[in-house]
């Protein structure tokens, strides 16, 4: 456990002396930081957005981003947590950009739809059915579910990135756990 | 522990979150109550079900080339890193605090006191320009009551310049902080808050001016109709409202 807090704590000091050296004109710090989180935020955003094209593009938005402000940042969150944060921001953007190009109904609107199309779902494999589910949580839930469920991220830290308080973090987590598991027994009794 | 409280802790436990202790109470009702122990299998099954869910699939694997074409879009847009006004330097004086809360009180203290100087600064400079010429002093008394009683021993210093040559006047004028022109009365008097009238500021003491210079300085004020010439004032003191008094004796 200690070894584990150390190594964070270790990832933390490298982080922020990346980002001093790049601040003081080292572009290779840039570099740096790029491959070290360039999968992470890949896959992130993958899980999210569910196309490995856009979440290419999503990623490199995210870096070019960090590249143009990283002056900007103070280090009173972590790197990685601002990282999160621009990266979470720019999905969130992508897909509210997409909701209204392809008119898509809202997600309370489709999750009612969802309900109605169970049982045609029921006819498909079960963890492509959860992924569906999952797709169809409110936004705020569904973020807040993959940053704490893959990303193991703390409350305070989810906070952070998505914004509000780390009681509502906790509370849109068990939002997103319930809504799954509703789902989840009606899928199960269903087979 | 009652069932209610054993579902709140549940995901806890299952997250591997709970402290020891809850976590032993907790597997001690589940344990008891076949209902709570169904729902918790549920949900350590659905949270492991979620967990182990593969990504979306991927054409290519993730290699390297995020950097490359975020070096490239770089290039291509030639974007530059922005300075934020804290590293431009304006702001650095802040970084000095590393706590923000000392950081925005001492903000906040600073415009305070530079608002209530700017504010101090107008209530003391505030002047009035007004022209007298046309008036007698009897109605420049009247008129002055009208702005402030306050300023009634100004018709005092009034009526003394009325009195002086132009050069005399010109002489100590701008120490008189009065602006005077010989030929009619003009006086651009300074409106202050009362208390400071009680000050000092305005108010000289002429206690070392012999009995026989007051008496010509009243006399002189008399002379020229003033409807109060006495220049006692503040408890009986011989008090004016002139400056220097060294000039003032020359007279």
């Amino acid at each position: 456990m200690v070894s584990i807090k150390m190594k964070k704590e270790n990832v933390v000091d490298d982080d922020l002396q990346l980002v001093e050296r790049f601040k003081r004109g080292d572009q290779s710090a840039f570099d740096e930081l790029v491959l070290s989180y360039q999968s992470r935020i890949y896959y992130l955003i993958l899980r999210i957005i569910g196309d490995s094209d856009e979440a290419a593009d999503i990623a490199q938005s995210t870096f070019v981003k960090v590249y143009r402000s990283l002056h900007s940042f103070r280090g009173r969150s972590s790197f990685k947590t601002w990282l999160y944060r621009i990266a979470i921001n720019l999905t969130k953007n992508y897909l509210r950009e997409k909701v209204k190009k392809e008119r898509l109904p809202p997600l309370r609107e489709a999750e009612r739809q969802a309900e109605g199309k169970l049982e045609e779902m029921i006819a498909k494999e079960r963890s492509q059915m959860l992924r569906e589910t999952v797709s169809l949580l409110p936004e705020r839930q569904r973020l807040t579910l993959i940053l704490r469920i893959y990303e193991e991220l703390p409350y305070k830290e989810i906070a952070r990135i998505m914004g509000g308080t780390t009681g509502l973090a906790k509370v849109n987590y068990y939002h997103a756990i319930n809504n799954l598991r509703k789902k989840w027994t009606k899928l199960n009794s269903a087979h | 522990m009652r069932c209610a409280k054993a579902r709140k802790y549940m995901l806890e436990m299952v997250e591997e979150g709970l402290s020891p202790l809850l976590q032993q109470r907790l597997k001690v009702h589940l344990e008891s109550c076949p209902t709570c122990q169904g729902e918790y299998d549920a949900l350590q099954e659905l949270y492991y079900t979620v967990k182990g869910l593969p990504l979306p699939q991927v054409a290519e694997p993730l290699g390297t080339e995020v950097l490359g074409l975020v070096r490239q879009r770089i290039r291509a847009e030639g974007i530059e890193p922005s300075l934020s006004l804290w590293n431009r330097g304006g702001w650095r004086i802040l970084s000095l605090f590393r706590r923000p809360l000392l950081a925005y009180t001492s903000l906040v203290v600073i415009v305070g006191l530079v608002i209530g100087g700017i504010l101090f600064w107008f209530s003391y400079s505030q002047r009035v320009t007004v022209d007298l010429s046309d008036l007698t002093l009897d109605e420049v008394e009247q008129a002055w009551e009208l702005i402030s009683p306050e300023m009634e021993v100004d018709m005092e210093l009034i009526a003394l310049l009325d009195s002086l040559s132009p050069e005399e006047i010109s002489s100590f004028s701008d120490e008189l902080k009065v602006e005077v022109e010989p030929d009619l009365i003009l006086s651009e008097v300074p409106i202050l808050p009362s208390g400071y009238l009680n000050s000092g500021y305005f108010y000289y003491d002429l206690s070392d001016f012999s009995p026989e210079e007051i008496e010509e300085i009243i006399q002189q004020l008399s002379d020229k109709g003033s409807s109060n010439p006495s220049p006692q004032k503040e408890g009986g003191g011989a008090r004016l409202f002139l400056k220097p008094i060294d000039e003032f004796v020359s007279i």
